[in-house]
């Protein structure tokens, strides 16, 4: 289940990776590439973040189907809720 | 053909890390060589070196947060924000993320050896298992054009970008490929520059081969003595530099500041044959390339005021004053000034070539020669060859038109360029 707080946290784990530095209210619906302009190398990055920050592993397949800010929040509530 | 002008610097230098800090620095003959307590604790012979310092404060505004965040590499650190400093200086502004590429705009930035503190951090880390940990953004920054890439996507150049590498002789090697795209109309603009960082790792194969200077632990900014009696090896040093070359057309149609015109330059190696060695150069070859560069240069011996030399403060520095004797046909008081900018930074090493040739546009810009510190005792094999008078010890103004500055590494290779002053800037401008 997508939590506002999760949406934060994931929103304060993408800004360096935004670049527009004026950009603000991340939406669940943005896509990576196309809205947020994270290249494919900074995204393993952004994974990375994630797995510390929450303690989890975040499958290779899984990280093949992250498109969207959404998709990282799912991977998020699905692995931490186990 | 195009004649190439230099538009923009940068640096970031031992006793200077802006052009105005270096400026006041070189003008004032203050040293960036300092005692560096981590050789002592290593057991080097050599513990003093020109480290420059770091100051990323520019680059925020133009490079992602994440890169900036992930940007590990120290001689890319160097190298980015000498980099900016020249674009900006040139009056210039990055490319921006969505428009297309700068195809006009190419770069030639040169390194020696790779950031060895990463790749420590490399080889630690993967040995101890932990390989994910690496991340995705190192294998960019350990290649050896990572500088050039770099510079590349801040500015958005679309020209030809790529690194050289010529041991101490990549900086003045990289000018003049640089003015080469220029000249021929390959590029309008070209990113120009090197960068070397400290590591212990890098200066201890030096501290092995006894050719950094042991005499002054105790009394770090003596120890760089250029053309001294007592020069006794050289003291290591890091940073970068970087120009903005664009032809003169390019110059006057975006009515640019101008600081001077390369007008020829050379690039050539001795074979380690003759006098040459992998670490010694070839004196004939040596002399040929400045004999080139003079002759692209359409330019008389006669006419050259000024040598930034080599001169690293060993004992080829009178076999080097012999070289530019003889290629010059000059000597005693009719030799021209010379000075060496090692005796301040110590010998930036990739980076030494670069940084000495802003110190010699500055110096023809500004129309004054910097001191060449510790040399109150010359080497009488020099004193044979040149007029004392000849070797500037005390900060001099002086009307110079024509300065020369060579660089010489290992692998026995050479690099010279010819720069001239740009006098009547406007509708009569020519060369003076």
């Amino acid at each position: 289940m997508e939590t506002p707080s999760n949406l934060v946290k994931i929103a304060s784990i993408l800004k360096p990776y935004i670049e527009d530095h004026e950009f603000q209210n991340l939406k669940s619906s943005d896509h990576l590439v196309n809205d947020l302009n994270i290249d494919s190398a900074d995204l393993v990055c952004v994974v990375l973040d994630v797995e510390n920050s929450y303690g989890i592993v975040i499958e290779d397949a899984a990280i093949e189907n992250i498109k969207t800010v959404a998709d990282i929040l799912t991977i998020v509530e699905s692995t931490v809720d186990k | 053909m195009h004649r190439v002008v230099i538009t923009g610097l940068g640096v970031v230098a031992p006793n200077g890390n802006t052009i105005h800090k270096f400026t006041n620095a070189i003008k004032n003959g203050e040293s960036g060589i300092t005692y560096v307590p981590r050789l002592k604790e290593l057991n080097f012979g050599c513990c003093i070196g020109g480290i420059s310092e770091i100051d990323t404060s520019s680059l925020s505004s133009h490079l992602k947060e994440s890169k900036l965040m992930n940007l590990k590499n120290t001689s890319i650190t160097y190298g980015l924000t000498a980099a900016l400093e020249a674009w900006l200086d040139a009056g210039l502004q990055p490319t921006p993320e969505l428009n297309p590429a700068d195809v006009d705009t190419g770069c030639i930035f040169g390194s020696g050896f790779t950031d060895m503190e990463l790749s420590r951090f490399v080889i630690d880390t993967v040995n101890s298992g932990n390989v994910k940990m690496l991340g995705p953004r190192l294998a960019e920054q350990m290649m050896n054009s990572g500088v050039s890439a770099y510079i590349g996507g801040m500015l958005g150049l679309g020209n030809h970008v790529y690194s050289n590498s010529a041991a101490c002789s990549t900086g003045t090697e990289s000018l003049v490929m640089a003015s080469r795209s220029i000249k021929h109309g390959y590029a309008k603009r070209m990113v120009v520059g090197s960068c070397d960082s400290y590591s212990p790792y890098t200066w201890g194969m030096f501290d092995s081969m006894r050719v950094l200077c042991r005499s002054a632990n105790e009394t770090p900014i003596s120890g760089s003595r250029p053309m001294s009696k007592y020069a006794n090896g050289f003291v290591p040093g890091a940073g970068a530099a970087c120009m903005i070359l664009e032809s003169l057309e390019s110059a006057i149609k975006r009515k640019a500041h101008i600081y001077a015109e390369i007008a020829g330059g050379s690039i050539c190696c001795g074979g380690q044959r003759q006098t040459g060695t992998m670490t010694a150069p070839n004196s004939y070859r040596v002399s040929q390339c400045i004999e080139e560069a003079i002759v692209s240069a359409n330019e008389a011996p006669a006419n050259v005021d000024l040598i930034c030399g080599h001169l690293s403060s060993t004992f080829a520095d009178k076999v080097e004053i012999a070289n530019w004797s003889r290629a010059l046909n000059r000597s005693g008081s009719e030799f021209p000034f010379i000075n060496s900018l090692k005796s301040m930074t110590g010998h930036c090493l990739s980076a030494a070539g670069i940084i000495e040739s802003v110190a010699a546009v500055l110096q023809l810009h500004h129309q004054f020669i910097h001191p060449n510190l510790n040399c109150e005792e010359l080497n009488p094999e020099i004193l044979e060859l040149i007029d004392e008078s000849r070797i500037v010890r005390t900060t001099t103004q002086k009307d110079i038109s024509v300065v020369m500055k060579a660089s010489f590494g290992f692998g026995d290779v050479n690099s010279c360029i010819v720069l001239k002053k740009i006098k009547n800037y406007g509708n009569s401008l020519k060369p003076c």
